[in-house]
């Protein structure tokens, strides 16, 4: 068995994001919300360079998400100034799908015009949809924590699944991140969920879930499966369900989709590769 | 006694020194790998297709060798393994689907050994490699009449030179032994 150090994945996929999360949560008070998308990308992007090495040439499609991922926190920073609009929503939309465009274009263009329909359009729906689907947990810190959280660890054991180690770690980096606000939350601490948590989070989910579609052997249909966790997370909490246990109610609604997800991947492409 | 030597005429390849072109033959052009798996033994593989081309004077003492590797070719004698080697934490097969080597300089080491300097490129990067072809062997396929060349050869690279850091490194090794197997006839 691999000893438990810094090399191990489990450590650099699980141990690591949380923890580096965590720590930026509560030593950043001073940025106020804004610490929680720094929080998430900063636990997300150290367990790339740990799994990755900080290497960024040649820019392979991988180390393209991984500058998306970096990006989408100042723009979600830049777009919380925007306020709660359809146009501010649909506007951050656009951007996730001109992300997946980038992360996806050395492909397309060597495809047949079916393919870049299907691979591009599909990816870009996912995409998009996420960051819509995120963008209107904003005001709910217990359901965007307990969405993120489930949406990442999913992502991350489908992809892992489907045949990607790196990217299903680098999902797995994102629940483990995520999870650090929900425990947060779920500890009493009050954290206000803003496009600098949600944004990054779906971006980041969506485009490994992508990657691991075009690059991996992720199945299509897990990703309809993976668009609706951030849908069920958004159901609202009964009222007799104290504020704090949101981030509980909406993680295990997000559970069922994400479950199936995971499921039907193992169906198809079987265990771990490993 | 006259029968016998016939059929040894036949079934022997003469060696002989031939300066022509040749194409890889891709049924008998294989190129292997073997790479440590957590430091407890040597993973093989190879990559079942092949293409390029072998332009050789021995007498010369030139020669020149491309060789394309279809990466998503790779065969390790397991699917699922496969399947993970072709993906972005190895050979990112769908991002770049060839690995080739082009030399640069390939000087004999007599009549039947060369060293071969080139520019390997995986994932993207091109580095210098050297291949030491410990047989190069040329003459007349003894079935077919036409002539052949077939060469062994064999070098050593690091495979997070490429890029390619994944599991570096405990897990999988990043020294990577390549054997080259290679046979060339001429044109169609």
């Amino acid at each position: 068995m691999q000893a438990l150090t810094l090399a191990h994945p489990a450590i650099q996929s699980g141990i690591v994001p949380f923890a580096v999360s965590i720590l930026i949560l509560f030593l950043a008070r001073p940025l106020g919300p804004a610490r929680w998308g720094l929080a998430v990308v900063a636990g997300f992007l150290v367990t790339a360079v740990l799994a990755m090495g900080v290497q960024l040439t040649p820019l392979t499609s991988t180390r393209r998400l991984l500058i998306l991922v970096l990006a989408s926190l100042p723009v979600g920073l830049l777009a919380g100034t925007l306020g709660r609009s359809r146009a501010a929503t649909g506007l951050l939309a656009g951007l996730g799908v001109a992300a997946v465009l980038w992360l996806l274009y050395p492909i397309l263009i060597r495809r047949e015009l079916l393919d870049v329909v299907l691979l591009g359009g599909g990816c870009s729906i996912f995409v998009g949809w996420l960051v819509v689907a995120m963008d209107t947990l904003l005001g709910r810190a217990g359901a965007v924590a307990g969405g993120g959280t489930v949406l990442g660890f999913a992502t991350g054991i489908s992809v892992l699944l489907g045949a990607s180690a790196l990217l299903g770690q680098l999902g797995l980096a994102l629940g483990a991140a995520a999870a650090a606000p929900a425990l947060a939350i779920l500890l009493g601490h009050s954290i206000q969920s803003t496009r600098a948590a949600t944004f990054p989070v779906a971006l980041a989910a969506g485009l490994v879930g992508c990657a691991g579609l075009v690059f991996a052997k992720l199945p299509w249909f897990s990703l309809p499966c993976l668009a609706a966790v951030p849908l069920l997370a958004a159901v609202p909490r009964p009222g007799a369900i104290p504020k704090r246990l949101d981030v509980v109610w909406s993680g295990v609604l997000g559970l069922v989709p994400a479950a199936a997800a995971v499921l039907l991947t193992w169906w198809v492409a079987g265990g771990v590769p490993m | 006694m006259r029968r016998a030597l016939i059929a040894i005429a036949l079934t022997a390849t003469a060696p002989v020194t031939l300066a022509a072109d040749y194409m890889l033959d891709p049924a008998h052009t294989y190129p292997h790998f073997s790479i440590r798996h957590f430091g407890m033994s040597n993973m093989l593989g190879r990559f079942d297709k092949t293409e390029g081309t072998l332009s050789i004077d021995q007498e010369a003492g030139t020669g020149a060798v491309e060789v394309t590797i279809d990466a998503a070719s790779i065969n390790t004698g397991h699917e699922k393994r496969d399947e993970h080697l072709r993906s972005p934490d190895f050979l990112n097969v769908v991002e770049f689907p060839e690995i080739t080597f082009k030399s640069t300089n390939v000087t004999f080491n007599g009549q039947d050994k060369a060293t071969v300097e080139g520019d390997l490129t995986i994932l993207g990067v091109t580095k210098p490699v050297t291949l030491d072809a410990t047989s190069v062997v040329c003459g007349t396929h003894p079935m077919r009449g036409d002539p052949r060349c077939g060469i062994d050869a064999t070098a050593t690279i690091k495979r997070s030179d490429f890029g390619m850091t994944y599991g570096l490194p405990d897990a999988i090794g990043d020294e990577m032994q390549l054997i080259f197997e290679v046979e060339a006839q001429p044109p169609e």
